[in-house]
């Protein structure tokens, strides 16, 4: 495990995995994040956190990715150039 | 005189404006059916939910204001329009009132140990197919579900998430640490199965 520094004001392990989401997201405000990369860097119990929460967006990326059916594609192009129609009509 | 105004949005001709509704709006047609499906879990829903958000985008687009996020305005739609109309029709309880922002803030302070995966349960991940991946995101409660995949997989930041669930950030937050939580538990499980059967082996 890592080796949580005594209470100097510093980033300990318990805060960044508490905001690890947080971080993961760069949601953080700019002071928080500079602490938090200070310890996380240091860490390889908070480092290994961070890489997975990273890793599963990749995995979840891929996995969802999808193509839209050409059938789709083609229902869409329809209906606009039918919609497109009945405004052209309408504003005459 | 001639004032050439035509340029600016405002005043742009249907024509135009059209055109630029097919260049801007159509790229993310596999974004967007990618995302149905993951709401409705189902192909013949998706698409129709797909359709039925580019007619509402094709009807509201002059007064989506160019240079503003329009990735993010084309999941709004998509998101208020799945809500109103397959949701009823899909009857899943809402899970969204039950979860109050300072349960999960308690929750969140109480087990930021257990919070990330093992990394021998990341490496495993690897292992496991899109399928299975896509089954344990479709196991999420509708709400959790959708705020995972619009951080996860499209990268909105939560003030979007936000904006396209109309919710405020505190249950964006909320529903993405509890969502996430279920997700890495699913896959955990799943990874760990498949391990003990490679072992066998």
């Amino acid at each position: 495990m890592s080796e949580d520094r005594p209470n100097t004001g510093e980033c300990r392990c318990e805060e960044a995995l508490e905001h690890l989401y947080e971080y993961v997201d760069s949601e953080l405000p700019d002071l928080d994040l500079v602490r938090l990369r200070a310890h996380i860097e240091e860490c390889v119990t908070c480092l290994q956190a961070v890489s997975a929460e990273t890793e599963l967006r990749v995995v979840l990326k891929r996995s969802c990715a999808e193509v839209a059916p050409d059938a789709l594609r083609m229902r869409v192009m329809t209906q606009l150039s039918l919609l497109r129609t009945t405004t052209i009509t309408t504003t005459d | 005189m001639t004032e050439n105004t035509d340029r600016a949005p405002e005043h742009e001709d249907d024509a135009a404006r059209d055109r630029r509704f097919e260049d801007e709006a159509m790229p993310y047609l596999d974004q967007l059916y990618g995302a149905a499906l993951r709401m409705t879990r189902n192909p013949a829903d998706a698409e129709d939910l797909v359709q039925e958000t580019f007619a509402k985008a094709y009807a509201a687009f002059h007064q989506y204001r160019p240079g503003t996020n329009l990735k993010a305005w084309l999941y709004r739609i998509l998101t208020n329009t799945f809500i109103n109309t397959y949701r009823k029709k899909q009857r899943e309880p809402l899970q969204s009132d039950a979860d109050s922002v300072e349960d999960w803030q308690i929750a969140r302070a109480a087990s930021h140990t257990s919070t990330g995966l093992r990394s021998a349960e990341a490496e495993a991940l690897d292992s496991l197919g899109d399928s299975e991946i896509k089954d344990a995101l479709a196991e999420l409660p509708e709400d959790f579900r959708l705020a995972v995949y619009l951080a996860d997989v499209e990268g909105f930041a939560y003030k979007e998430i936000a904006e396209i669930m109309d919710t405020p950030i505190g249950t964006v937050m909320s529903r993405l640490h509890r969502g996430r939580a279920q997700l890495r538990k699913l896959l955990a499980d799943h990874a760990r199965s498949l391990g003990m059967k490679v072992e066998k082996v």
